[in-house]
């Protein structure tokens, strides 16, 4: 576990423990962009991500009010919070496993951070990346999307595994397929 | 990058990766963090209420009530030892003394008579003899027995 992983899990109890209200800021900050993107690419729906996103936040204050977050050394605090987003969003969203009310890609707003401001130009190029990739990714069995998701958020396949509670080479097979896919659709068959 | 996937799997994709991540500027919305924020900050303040009871009830209360029960303890056993002891069993102990002490040189050697019989003065000098004589366990209880029997005795040689 690293540093950082194991920084958010001691954020995590003390806001659990002593109520710092301060840690569980931080903690947001580190994560609410990566867990927004996570369940935006696996619903490819606005409306459901931010529904998603936030009933996750509230789940995890409600536990940790609770008193029942426990620092495991299985599992880091990202993989917990999630593993309790795609939960929901198979529970409540997914129950027929199809993409259902997914929006436009150009309905997908794509907010950029203050500290990332961009010009116009580099902005709409960007937009309509996004655009391309929302695309490509919608073509994706709901398995393959998943993984590739996670992945991109930046968690590694064991901890892909963890969350999507398939087997670590499933997992492997899962993000090869995708990826192909991908590459061929986006016509980046040259990138590595 | 992380240790736990195989190596050549990260690097072969690592561009991908990058590529795929960049295109992505998606965020909540303010009102989203606002409902996420409000919501912990009121959790925290009941879960400061919580650790302060918490916190009262072991810093304060727990030695309070410490110190009561064993002030309460140590009454009793202050009390206890204070108060008078139950009288003993009326069963007195039933002693005698030999007939030729109680009456000097009359009887036989074997001949006993209860100490509730004999004259203060004679017993008295008889638990002396038994004293003298190192026989201290029965000294003992004669003494006791005539203490009780004559608790305003005074001894005259």
């Amino acid at each position: 576990m690293s540093k950082r992983e194991s920084d958010d899990q001691s954020l995590m109890l003390r806001f659990q423990e002593q109520g710092d209200v301060g840690a569980f800021e931080q903690l947001f900050a580190r994560h609410k962009a990566g867990l927004y993107r996570f369940i935006l690419k696996l619903s490819l729906n606005t409306a459901t991500a931010e529904d998603i996103s936030q009933h996750t936040w509230m789940r995890l204050v409600e536990v940790a009010e609770a008193g029942r977050y426990q620092a495991s050394a299985g599992a880091t605090f990202r993989t917990y919070l999630y593993t309790l987003a795609r939960n929901r969003y198979f529970d409540e969203y997914r129950r027929d496993r199809e993409v259902v009310g997914a929006d436009s890609p150009e309905a997908i707003q794509h907010d950029v951070p203050d500290e990332q401001a961009e010009t116009p130009e580099e902005l709409y190029a960007r937009q309509q990346d996004s655009d391309r990739l929302d695309r490509a990714l919608r073509d994706l069995p709901s398995e393959q999307r998943e993984v590739v998701v996670l992945w991109m958020q930046g968690l590694d396949l064991v901890d892909v595994a963890q969350i999507t509670g398939a087997s670590w080479h499933t997992v492997v097979s899962r993000k090869r397929y995708a990826l192909a896919k991908l590459k061929r659709v986006l016509g980046l068959e040259s990138v590595r | 990058m992380s240790e736990r996937e195989p190596k050549g799997e990260f690097d072969a994709d690592a561009e991908m990766r990058t590529l795929l991540g960049s295109a992505d500027g998606a965020a909540p919305s303010s009102r989203h963090d606002q409902a996420v924020l409000a919501s912990a900050r009121a959790a925290a303040s009941r879960i400061r209420a919580r650790s302060g009871l918490e916190l009262f009830r072991l810093r304060i209360a727990v030695p309070l009530l410490a110190s009561f029960a064993l002030g309460a303890f140590a009454a009793f056993l202050l009390n206890r030892s204070l108060l008078p002891t139950p009288a003993e069993p009326a069963v007195a102990e039933q002693l005698r003394i030999p007939l030729h002490v109680a009456s000097r040189d009359t009887g036989a050697p074997t001949d006993e008579i209860p100490v509730e019989q004999a004259d203060p003065q004679v017993w008295y000098r008889y638990i002396q003899e038994l004293i003298y004589a190192g026989d201290r366990v029965q000294a003992e209880r004669h003494l006791r027995r005539f203490n009780q029997l004559h608790p305003d005795f005074v001894y005259r040689p």
